[in-house]
């Protein structure tokens, strides 16, 4: 709005003089008259603002390509992950899950609508997780597969998948490998608040205090200042890889390499019940390096046992789920328990413990 | 907007009893503006420090490190030492042989209730029954020592697996330590001493570490005293004498393990401009050369990286060789090294070569170890003797790339048939590298 503009009063005639229309101006800004309309006064909030959107019009309309660029760019950085575009918001998850689902992939029998069921809770529970602390999610698929076919050396998949993983999510830290049968009791609980950020105190590096196998308790070499980059749990049967957490480092990098090696294999094959995980045992119980950087939470802290796993040590307080634990771990149950019971019953209960005061119903 | 009016203050014009000071006359927009900030501030600072999370771990942790800090093979305590030369005493090795493993160790016999005809041995390091107390065992020692030479040297022989290099300067540590394990058998006391004198010369020309230890010091990790009749398993103790080397200098940049089938023939080689530095190795690295020569299916990386490389290799005509080989000493170098003296390789049956046939198995089924891998010509470092003149022989001719030549850093002869021969080239080459 152009402000050097002469206003005319209806009832007089022609132009002003600038005297008078200084006069009328005074008049104007008298208060009795301030109940009538008056000209918008230079520099007043309104004025700027309708100016401000002029300016704005103006330039749209005079650069509606440029526009239409920007708003591309905008949307294809704010809304979708394709390459060369900086994206901004979407920053990548501290922690990612990683969750090994389909196991078996109905290769050797036909997966039944139970089966099909604990697949949809444990992944529906592991997403509404994810969501709320902002972390990521990748689903992998456990298929039988041919180059994994002899006796136990399947259980390697799980190394492989986390190596995918990493490719997968190259600015995350932390891998959190779930196995399909567990089921996260108190999502309100964000990792970071229940060990993360306090690694240091919530471990145990050395085997003094809780030792179910026996390892030796010191080798030579060993240096406990360095970072924790695994996290894992021991059961009464040894290591329980369940439900670990893995650090990206070199550290970890070389521990998937060398984790599965045919030389060792063909010599313990027939000892190693487990694979991988007495595999990690046997590097755990000889190797200084893997030592080093691995630390243990005790089992209930992300994976307590339901009633049923670990009959032998039935009354160990240390093993079993008890309201309030984080995450349970139904492991073994596809071994004569009922996996889809046993689902569904922690599945009614953390929803029974979450439920709000004010529900009644 | 209701009950406003109850809030407003009720003397408003009344003036107090005292006149206001003059720096009150602030004192309203203070409460209405600056309160305001105070607190998004206290807020903003909350949320980016967190104090606390940081308060609950003051709070609560327990007392940080209570785990045992590392210690050396076999051994709870170090013995610190300001000589970046360390090696045993090698001039006495004439009584290392006299009193014999069974004397050097503690072996004891133990029959399994199960098995009972199997005859199964325990070998512990004397320093097992080390006093707890440093300083008892120290007078200890220092009684024995002055009572006999044998107990000298045989407490020695002990103590030196602790050794570990404090300097008083932090600044002059050396960046490479040359590593060498010695057989006090194979050769006599006059010739470990000469090969000993001839790395230190090397070192202190250059301003590097020497580490030496004897093979048979490591009887324990083999938990037999008949370990070095086997000469390719006794190959495994140059890793652990590298290991204890990486122990004994733990800020030291790279490692040259170096057998002692061999001498530095030019001591004027800088390490670093020559091999170490990644100007230097990028054009030397062989990229896309079979692990096993001449055409084996596996090959390093063609566009591996110099600075990557944590050990840098030679292979002879048919296989990998460890007699000769450098190790960068840091935390992925640490790690290589401890996987690769796996027990589990050590006990399997089909790597006739020891340690040379499990490295060439592990870059062959490990893509992560093999890129971090570097082989280089023979002649860089591991240089092999050779009876036939070859110095006229044009480039590209069988055999020049690894036979040893004039000019060259090293040269070996680890392919001596026995021990006579071997003292034999020790002898000839020592006197070579002295006339010079």
């Amino acid at each position: 709005m152009s402000t050097n503009r002469a206003f005319r009063v209806p009832q007089s005639k022609g132009g002003l003089t600038p005297e008078e229309a200084g006069d009328w101006e005074k008049n104007l800004s008298h208060d009795e008259y301030s109940k009538s309309y008056k000209p918008a006064r230079k520099g007043s909030l309104q004025s700027s603002v309708r100016r401000a959107l002029q300016i704005g019009q103006d330039l749209i309309l005079k650069n509606k390509k440029m526009l239409l660029g920007v708003m591309t760019l905008l949307f294809l950085s704010l809304f979708t992950t394709v390459p060369i575009v900086p994206h901004f918001g979407s920053s990548d998850p501290k922690v990612v899950i990683v969750l090994a689902a389909n196991e078996g992939g109905g290769v050797l029998k036909w997966k039944g609508p139970q089966e099909w069921s604990i697949e949809r809770s444990s992944i529906a529970n592991k997403k509404h997780y994810a969501k709320l602390h902002g972390y990521g999610l990748t689903i992998k698929d456990m298929t039988t597969k041919k180059r994994y076919s002899h006796e136990w050396r399947e259980s390697w998949e799980k190394a492989d998948m986390l190596k995918q993983t990493m490719r997968q999510f190259p600015n995350t830290e932390w891998f959190w490998w779930l196995d399909l049968h567990t089921y996260i009791m108190e999502p309100q609980i964000s990792l970071e608040r229940h060990f993360l950020n306090n690694l240091d105190n919530e471990t145990y590096r050395s085997l003094e205090t809780f030792n179910p196998l026996g390892l030796p308790t010191d080798l030579p070499y060993i240096d406990y200042k360095m970072p924790i980059d695994m996290i894992i749990t021991q059961d009464c049967g040894g290591f329980n890889l369940g439900s670990f957490l893995i650090r990206r480092s070199e550290w970890s990098e070389l521990l998937l390499d060398i984790w599965w090696d045919p030389s060792m294999y063909e010599q313990k094959h027939m000892i190693w019940e487990h694979g991988e995980q007495d595999a990690l045992e046997e590097l755990y119980s000889s190797q200084p390096w893997i030592r080093e950087r691995v630390g243990f939470l005790p089992l209930r802290k992300i994976n307590a046992f339901p009633v049923g796993a670990c009959s032998e040590s039935s009354d160990d307080d240390r093993y079993f789920y008890k309201p309030n634990d984080f995450v349970v771990n139904m492991a073994g149950c596809q071994w004569g328990r009922d996996c889809w019971g046993e689902m569904e019953h922690f599945k009614a209960f953390a929803k029974k413990l979450h439920k709000p005061w004010w529900k009644f119903w | 907007m209701l009950g406003t009016n109850k809030f407003r203050p009720k003397f408003k014009g009344q003036k107090g009893i005292l006149p206001l000071s003059s720096s009150f006359n602030r004192i309203d927009n203070f409460k209405r503006y600056r309160s305001g900030i105070i607190i998004i501030g206290l807020l903003i600072l909350w949320f980016l420090f967190d104090p606390y999370t940081n308060i609950r771990i003051r709070l609560y942790s327990k007392s940080a490190f209570t785990l045992p800090p590392a210690h050396p093979l076999t051994s709870k305590n170090v013995i610190p030492t300001n000589s970046k030369y360390i090696y045993p005493a090698v001039e006495k090795s004439n009584l290392l042989v006299q009193l014999g493993l069974n004397k050097l160790f503690k072996v004891t016999d133990i029959r399994d209730a199960k098995a009972p005809d199997v005859e199964q041995i325990v070998v512990k390091s004397l320093n097992y029954f080390d006093d707890v107390n440093e300083a008892v065992q120290k007078a200890k020692e220092e009684e024995e020592n002055a009572s006999s030479e044998l107990e000298k040297v045989k407490n020695n022989f002990k103590n030196h697996d602790k050794v570990v290099y404090t300097p008083k300067d932090k600044n002059k540590y050396p960046e490479v330590v040359i590593v060498t394990a010695l057989d006090f058998e194979k050769y006599s006391n006059g010739d470990l001493v000469n090969l000993v004198q001839n790395r230190i010369d090397y070192a202190f020309q250059q301003d590097y570490g020497l580490y030496v230890r004897y093979y048979q010091e490591f009887a324990p990790v083999f938990n037999s005293v008949k370990f070095m009749k086997k000469s390719e398993e006794a190959k495994w103790a140059r890793i652990f004498a590298l290991r204890a080397a990486m122990f004994a200098f733990p800020k030291a940049k790279w490692f040259w393990y170096l057998d002692q089938d061999s001498l530095i023939m030019n001591p004027t080689i800088n390490l670093k401009q020559y091999l170490l530095s990644p100007e230097a190795l990028s054009p030397v690295m062989l990229r896309e050369k079979s692990i096993i020569p001449p055409d084996g299916l596996i090959k390093t990386y063609k566009n591996s990286n110099a600075e990557d490389m944590r050990i840098i290799i030679t292979q002879s005509d048919s296989k990998l060789e460890t007699y000769s080989f450098l190790v960068k000493n840091d935390y992925l170098g640490k790690c290589i090294i401890e996987s690769w003296s796996n027990h589990l390789f050590r006990s399997y049956g089909n790597f006739p070569f020891g340690p040379d046939s499990a490295l060439t198995h592990a870059l062959q089924w490990h893509p992560y170890i093999l890129s971090k891998t570097a082989i280089v010509p023979a002649r860089t470092i591991a240089a092999q003797q050779t009876d036939v003149d070859i110095s006229d022989v044009t480039n590209g001719q069988q055999g020049d790339h690894i036979h040893y030549n004039k000019g060259d850093l090293v040269v070996s002869w680890s392919d001596c048939q026995d021990t006579a021969q071997c003292q034999q080239s020790l002898k000839k080459y020592f006197d070579l590298s002295k006339s010079k």
